[in-house]
């Protein structure tokens, strides 16, 4: 008993680095299952259902809001997951896009840049309205998530695809 | 030496943030407006300049590579903090706007491409 509070213990002190081994395991994990799918489903996507699965424990688990990092133990996830972290990652994806690349879009990259971001905005507030959300707020929220998430990361491929 | 290019890429974030925050208040939104966008400008335009003039070596350049890589496993570490008990609740709707959000989005890739000309091939 005294044993696994020792232990328990030097994982909460050094939530971050502890958080790294776990995000680590999982990632390794799940890029094993994705090789059997033979690389049709594709690791990251595999990894990042896993962690909504562990957000789900976390949070029936002990009716916290904020999935695993509800759970003391794994609060470090929290602050790898947080988002001077991500918006720090974010920022870094930018190296390597090449100006020349990215000029010889031209126009027609703009376009596709603003109608892409522009519709899914459109959209997600429009389903918001027409799903029981009908207040401004909610309407943008549900937008902006929607651009964020199915807009964002699709622009970063397509860019580096281009590149 | 990779510090010089994580600090190349933290100065990008910090002086993006802050604009962000500074245009936030400009505009009346108590919100960063734009700051990573314009930490993301910033850190392709110095590490293009930086690259084509020499002063940013492969060393540093390895240090802004690494959280470039982490990008992915930070999502992963984000999924797993997400509120996905509550998000169950509302599901229809998040999963309604992902996919129809997607749809639309994929309906204008050939009027585009049809715009694009000659440049379809480099596409590929």
């Amino acid at each position: 008993m005294d044993i696994f509070k020792v232990i328990s213990n030097v994982f909460v002190q050094n939530g971050l680095v502890f958080s790294f081994m776990l995000i680590g395991l999982i990632t390794l994990i799940t890029y094993r299952i994705s090789a059997l799918t033979k690389g049709k489903i594709h690791g990251s996507a595999i990894a990042i259902f896993a962690g909504l699965i562990l957000a789900y424990i976390g949070g029936i688990t002990t009716g916290g809001s904020k999935g695993l990092a509800s759970i003391p133990l794994f609060a470090g996830v929290g602050m790898m997951g947080g988002g001077m972290f991500r918006d720090f990652a974010i920022v870094s994806t930018a190296f390597g896009a090449d100006l020349r690349e990215i000029k010889k879009c031209g126009v027609v990259g703009v376009v596709s840049l603003l109608l892409g971001i522009l519709s899914s905005f459109v959209v997600g507030c429009v389903m918001a309205y027409f799903m029981g959300y009908p207040d401004v707020v909610s309407m943008v929220t549900i937008g902006a998530g929607g651009l964020y998430l199915c807009c964002g990361p699709c622009y970063r491929c397509g860019t580096w695809c281009i590149i | 030496m990779a510090i010089y290019g994580v600090a190349l890429l933290a100065a990008c974030y910090i002086v993006g943030i802050v604009l962000g925050d500074l245009f936030g208040v400009a505009v009346g939104v108590k919100a960063n407006v734009g700051g990573v966008g314009f930490a993301m400008l910033f850190l392709i335009l110095l590490s293009n300049h930086g690259i084509d003039h020499g002063w940013l070596d492969k060393k540093a350049q390895s240090g802004i590579a690494f959280w470039s890589a982490m990008y992915i496993p930070i999502v992963v570490a984000m999924s797993s903090i997400q509120n996905v008990v509550a998000a169950l609740k509302g599901g229809p709707l998040a999963i309604g706007a992902g996919l129809v959000g997607v749809a639309v989005a994929f309906a204008f890739i050939p009027i585009i491409a049809r715009f694009s000309g000659d440049e379809k091939e480099e596409v590929k």
